[in-house]
């Protein structure tokens, strides 16, 4: 004899793990991903489904309607709430609030349901079948397909580009400037590069070979650099075209 | 067979990204197979009510992975930057209404953002992976709640299933209400809470409690998500109420969208005055600008908008877009009084039935408002709203007509081909704005990903922090907005104009004063914005005439001399992005 409370047993679990996960702070994106968005989307909305409607009210699909815009209702009027405490709209107040909605009208639903000894508890078709279970897996996995197709395929065909920057370390060292490089050129490059001031080199970087997706950076010194020497000036080049300056960066020094 | 038109769509998006002539054609054979065997089998008569929905749905979640495959590693369109950057705020201060320099208005209807921060803090996804999911819930809600609406107006699975079917072919469907913003959650939100009030309009007894808390809980969480979908579902409740008063004596437990619609005017009213009093002048201005068209027009200072104006860049081929966009509408205009006659055989006796009728019935005037140079936004944003009408009124049609059992099939095809030129020419006309994606463009309604725009707002984000006093121009201003969590500089929230640094040769004493004036600390340049390529496309009519495109030459001269000025340090150079620090000039640090 099914268990004619395992839904909403089902929903009371796993509004306690949602719970659980949120102050254990589990890293794990996917095991987040699989129990908190159903907080969000379903398990609020769900539970109070069966509270305020009876079973014969809903078929099957309206539940799931109802589960999913209720849910969203739910957390969209939470939100308006909890911006008014001091913690506001953070993980904690989050999963306090909205597990603490679902538990209390999922614990409210089960009585109801005990009570009213409910005949039948509403569920979709529950016959399980093969070609449909087969044509929606082939649809999922091309669907994904086709996503991972256009991403890596966007990736390659965006403009590569490399970067260039040169700014103070920080207020407190302004005779200190920091010099760097991003690589995104999709392919690994070698670089050099000068940096120098009113004719002067003041550094010399003539090998850097930087994979892409990496950054390199380097401090330089400009003590004794003034602005009647003009700014400082990074010049990058790419070894595989030596004469070409590639990318400029320039700083003024601050008047003395 | 949708999966399968996917591919083809991914094939024809990598196509055009790439400049292969071919991807247009991919493109639309890739829509047909997405579409058509769904259209076959839902219009067919007898089949299974699960086995429709079942289609819809994963219809509905096809025709959003389109946008997704439009941009599948970042939101590109600029509405996705600016509620990105709300939602950032959100994050950083947890809690709402934080200062959106690039759409203030998207501080003040939170609702999307609301529901997207509870999924980030979560789960702990990023921004585009938790606003991806979001809005695929929010479509799956869309086409449940329209199936059901229709289906208990009807009585009918088949016209139902047709319905949500035309309601897809929608221009805005396909791809505008499927991007990261507002609109796209509270429609289905509105679509929701009008199926909640016709189950709690025509249920007796006990058991409305949930549909009447449902329907309030829906329209109080729509005014809070978006200021137009909040006016307009309180207008059709209001409609709906005018009805109803004309055909049965008030009653006043009968009067569920009265209730619903008092509730809503209330709502709106509460929520702009407390809370978003800068939606006023954000939609008076579209609004008194339209007006002032149809003045212009009538006294003949005015011209009239030219349609079919290409705006977009790799857009599809021109005159095929424009046979099948305007087949689509003659289609829809022929249609609408059969329609219309049926809904009034059988189902007048349903209030809601006439309702969405009234609806559908305002088509030709928003075609009428195109010519309006103004007309074209306000026209293509009712779009979603009126095919709520469009998509029932010609529903009905097929399943209602008398036809001899052995005529059915070529009956069938005839509607089948009929919805498929509907749903091509809208697409179309959806399509033909934008174009299909290419590498990076500017104006980012075309654009694919812009990982180098990326890539520099968060560069000055993590080396100088948020909320620097920006300036650039058009999408990487965005980018500086959202990405970079600046402060950028825009003419919506400033009412300071950059456009003369473009117009102009060289950074003069003028400039220089605007950047001091203005407070401007980075100053940012997208040079890709000197492509001769992009700049005849982008000439297009506004409401004061033509624009002309800025030259080449006269763009790269503008700001030539800036590396000369002393004291503007050019802090950051990726080849096609430039930044400088003019900090030393305008005393910003």
């Amino acid at each position: 004899m099914k268990n004619k409370l395992l839904d909403l047993m089902i929903v009371i679990v796993l509004a306690l793990a949602a719970l659980l996960l949120a102050f254990t702070g589990l890293q794990s994106a996917l095991v987040r991903l699989f129990v908190m968005a159903p907080l969000v989307f379903f398990l609020p909305g769900y539970a109070l489904t069966h509270l305020v409607f009876t079973s014969e009210q809903l078929d099957g699909w309206e539940r799931i309607l109802m589960s999913l815009g209720i849910s969203l209702m739910v957390t969209i009027i939470t939100g308006i709430i909890l911006n008014q405490t001091p913690a506001g709209l953070q993980t904690t107040s989050w999963s306090i609030a909205l597990a603490s909605i679902t538990l209390i009208a999922a614990v409210f639903a089960l009585l109801k349901r005990r009570v009213m000894q409910a005949k039948k508890t509403p569920h979709l078709e529950n016959r399980f079948r093969v070609m449909p279970a087969i044509l929606i897996t082939s649809a999922v996995i091309l669907t994904a397909g086709a996503y991972f197709f256009a991403r890596t395929t966007t990736n390659s065909l965006s403009h590569s580009f490399t970067s260039l920057w040169i700014t103070p370390v920080d207020k407190n060292q302004p005779n200190v400037l920091q010099v760097g490089v991003t690589n995104m050129e999709n392919s690994t490059v070698n670089y050099r590069l000068t940096v120098q001031a009113g004719g002067k080199v003041l550094e010399q970087f003539p090998s850097i070979p930087l994979q892409s997706g990496k950054t390199w950076n380097s401090q330089v010194n400009i003590s004794g650099v003034t602005t009647a020497s003009g700014p400082v000036t990074a010049d990058l080049y790419r070894l595989d075209s030596p004469s070409k300056i590639y990318r400029t960066a320039t700083w003024w020094p601050a008047s003395p | 067979m949708s999966a399968y038109g996917l591919l083809w769509i991914a094939a024809a998006f990598t196509a055009s990204r790439a400049n292969i002539p071919v991807s247009q054609a991919i493109f639309w054979v890739g829509m047909i197979l997405l579409l058509l065997p769904a259209a076959i089998r839902v219009i067919k008569p007898n089949v299974g009510r699960s086995e429709r929905l079942a289609i819809l749905m994963i219809t509905g979640v096809a025709l959003y992975m389109v946008k997704v495959l439009y941009s599948p590693i970042l939101f590109t369109y600029l509405d996705e930057l600016q509620h990105w950057r709300t939602v950032q705020n959100i994050l950083i201060s947890h809690h709402l209404y934080g200062f959106n320099p690039i759409l203030t208005v998207s501080a003040v209807y939170p609702g999307l953002e609301i529901v997207t921060d509870a999924l980030i803090s979560l789960t702990g996804l990023t921004i585009f992976q938790a606003g991806l999911i979001v809005i695929g819930v929010g479509r799956l809600v869309a086409v449940l709640a329209l199936f059901l609406l229709f289906e208990r107006i009807s009585t009918s699975s088949q016209v139902a299933g047709i319905g949500t079917l035309l309601y897809m072919a929608n221009p805005h469907f396909l791809l505008f209400d499927a991007q990261f913003a507002y609109e796209s959650l509270a429609l289905p939100l509105a679509v929701l809470t009008l199926y909640c009030a016709m189950r709690y309009a025509r249920l007796r007894g006990k058991g409305k409690l949930g549909f009447g808390l449902s329907a309030f809980g829906g329209m109080a969480a729509v005014i809070v998500t978006h200021h137009i979908t909040s006016f307009v579902l309180a207008s059709i409740f209001l409609l709906w109420t005018f009805i109803l008063l004309i055909k049965i004596r008030p009653i006043l437990n009968r009067l569920v969208p009265t209730w619903i619609g008092i509730f809503g005017l209330i709502g709106i009213m509460a929520w702009i005055t407390f809370v978003a009093t800068q939606a006023i002048t954000y939609l008076s201005s579209p609004l008194t600008s339209a007006i002032n068209d149809l003045i212009g027009l009538i006294l003949g200072t005015r011209s009239a908008r030219h349609l079919f104006v290409q705006t977009g860049v790799n857009q599809p081929d021109f005159l095929l877009l424009r046979f099948l966009a305007i087949s689509a509408v003659v289609l829809i205009l022929a249609g609408l009084p059969f329609g219309a006659l049926k809904v009034w055989q059988k189902y007048r006796n349903n209030n809601l039935a006439l309702v969405l009728t009234a609806i559908g019935l305002i088509y030709p005037v928003t075609l009428v408002v195109r010519y309006l140079p103004w007309g074209l936004i306000i026209s293509s944003r009712t779009a979603p709203y009126i095919f709520l009408g469009i998509g029932f009124v010609l529903a009905v049609i097929y399943p209602n007509l008398r036809i001899p059992e052995r005529n059915e099939w070529k009956y069938r095809s005839a509607f089948t081909a009929a919805v498929m030129l509907i749903f091509l020419g809208m697409i179309a006309s959806g399509v033909a704005a934008w174009g299909l994606p290419v590498t990076y463009q500017q104006n980012s309604y075309t654009n694919s990903a812009d990982l180098q725009g990326e890539f520099a707002s968060q560069w000055v984000l993590n080396t100088f922090g948020p909320y620097r006093r920006v300036a650039a121009e058009q999408d990487l201003l965005w980018e500086m907005g959202a990405y970079g969590l600046q402060r950028s500089i825009t003419p919506d929230t400033d009412r300071i104009w950059f456009d003369n640094f473009y117009s102009t040769p060289g950074l003069g004493p003028d400039k220089l004063q605007l950047l001091k004036s203005s407070k401007i600390q980075f100053l940012s340049i997208d040079q890709r914005n000197n492509s001769p390529l992009l700049l005849p496309k982008q000439a297009g009519t506004t409401s004061t005439g033509p624009v002309q495109a800025v030259p080449a030459s006269q763009y790269i001269s503008a700001l030539s001399n800036i590396d000369q000025i002393r004291g503007i340090s050019r802090i950051y150079d990726s080849g096609d992005i430039v930044t400088y620090d003019v900090g030393a000039l305008t005393g910003e640090k």
